[in-house]
């Protein structure tokens, strides 16, 4: 069960909305802080560094499990969290663990494809295939959940403010 | 005669037990920085998307491997790649397992605590996982 989250920043009612599946808001770049991109590169140097490290003293196998660290995610969670409160933020963690298989699509796919691929190509076939498994997992899903909860058309909506 | 041991990677060595490199030490300059760009790259589109579910997936984009692999493959080959790819597929699986968990434990915790305890989560799980199937 999902708690209320007293300390989220008020929204406007969106209750006759049907709630997106994807989209964009381009309007909240400009939003984004210097601070905040600072702390995102600081974080994905620093994990860059330690993997690098990693495979330097304890073989390339236990580096490229660092290629997979939570990188970007503890400095998302706490930023969403303190601008658009916990519940998004619980909905960020949650895309991140079907992100997570694109992940391992990946490795699989960089495993597979530089055997047989030229380096360029074989790396975008890795991330295509993280693409294509995130997305699709992602897509399915909303589908399953929006089907459950008996969605018209696939338009889930938001539940009501408290 | 005795071959001369220059004093400061004698004391890398015994330290780190690695190679006290110039190479080494640009490369990992290099990929500090491109982890950092192709981090804050992949940051700048998750904002944008809606909704928050979908754009947790770039929470989990590769963007630290992407950066990676580019300066590994072109400085030290395939062979390099393929090992780190699979290291990859277990940190992937421990990452899902981070997550599943993070889901429990926002609500609860929430984010800063919460955050701390994937990344533990993650540790223990690659670590248990390089010991069953990567060493």
């Amino acid at each position: 069960m999902i708690r209320a989250d007293a300390r989220a920043p008020a929204r406007p009612d969106q209750s006759a909305q049907p709630e997106r599946l994807v989209g964009a808001q381009p309007g909240k770049l400009g939003k984004m802080r210097p601070q905040e991109l600072a702390l995102r590169f600081a974080f994905g140097a620093s994990i860059s560094v330690v993997a690098g490290l990693v495979s330097l003293a304890w073989g390339r196998r236990a580096g490229g499990m660092f290629l997979a660290f939570p990188a970007i995610l503890p400095a998302t969670l706490t930023l969403i969290e303190k601008k658009e409160g916990t519940d998004d933020a619980r909905h960020d963690v949650a895309g991140a663990f079907l992100g997570a298989f694109g992940l391992v699509a990946f490795g699989a796919v960089t495993v597979w494809a530089l055997h047989r691929m030229a380096v360029g190509v074989a790396l975008a076939a890795a991330a295509a295939s993280w693409a294509v498994v995130a997305s699709g997992l992602y897509l399915l899903t909303e589908w399953a959940r929006r089907w459950l909860s008996g969605g018209e058309g696939g338009g889930a909506r938001r539940p009501a403010p408290d | 005669m005795r071959p001369q041991i220059n004093p400061s990677r004698a004391w890398s060595r015994r330290l780190w037990g690695i190679r006290g490199d110039v190479k080494e030490v640009l490369t990992l300059g290099v990929k500090a920085v491109d982890g950092g760009l192709f981090v804050v790259a992949f940051a700048v589109v998750a904002e944008v998307l809606i909704p928050k579910r979908f754009a947790g997936l770039f929470s989990a984009a590769p963007s630290v491997a992407l950066a990676n692999l580019l300066v590994v493959l072109i400085v030290k080959g395939r062979h390099h790649g393929v090992e780190n790819g699979l290291g990859m597929v277990v940190g992937g699986l421990a990452m899902a397992g981070a997550c599943l968990a993070g889901m429990y434990l926002v609500p609860h915790l929430r984010a800063r605590r919460a955050s701390a305890a994937i990344c533990v989560i993650w540790l223990a799980v690659t670590e248990a996982g390089y010991l069953v199937a990567l060493r």
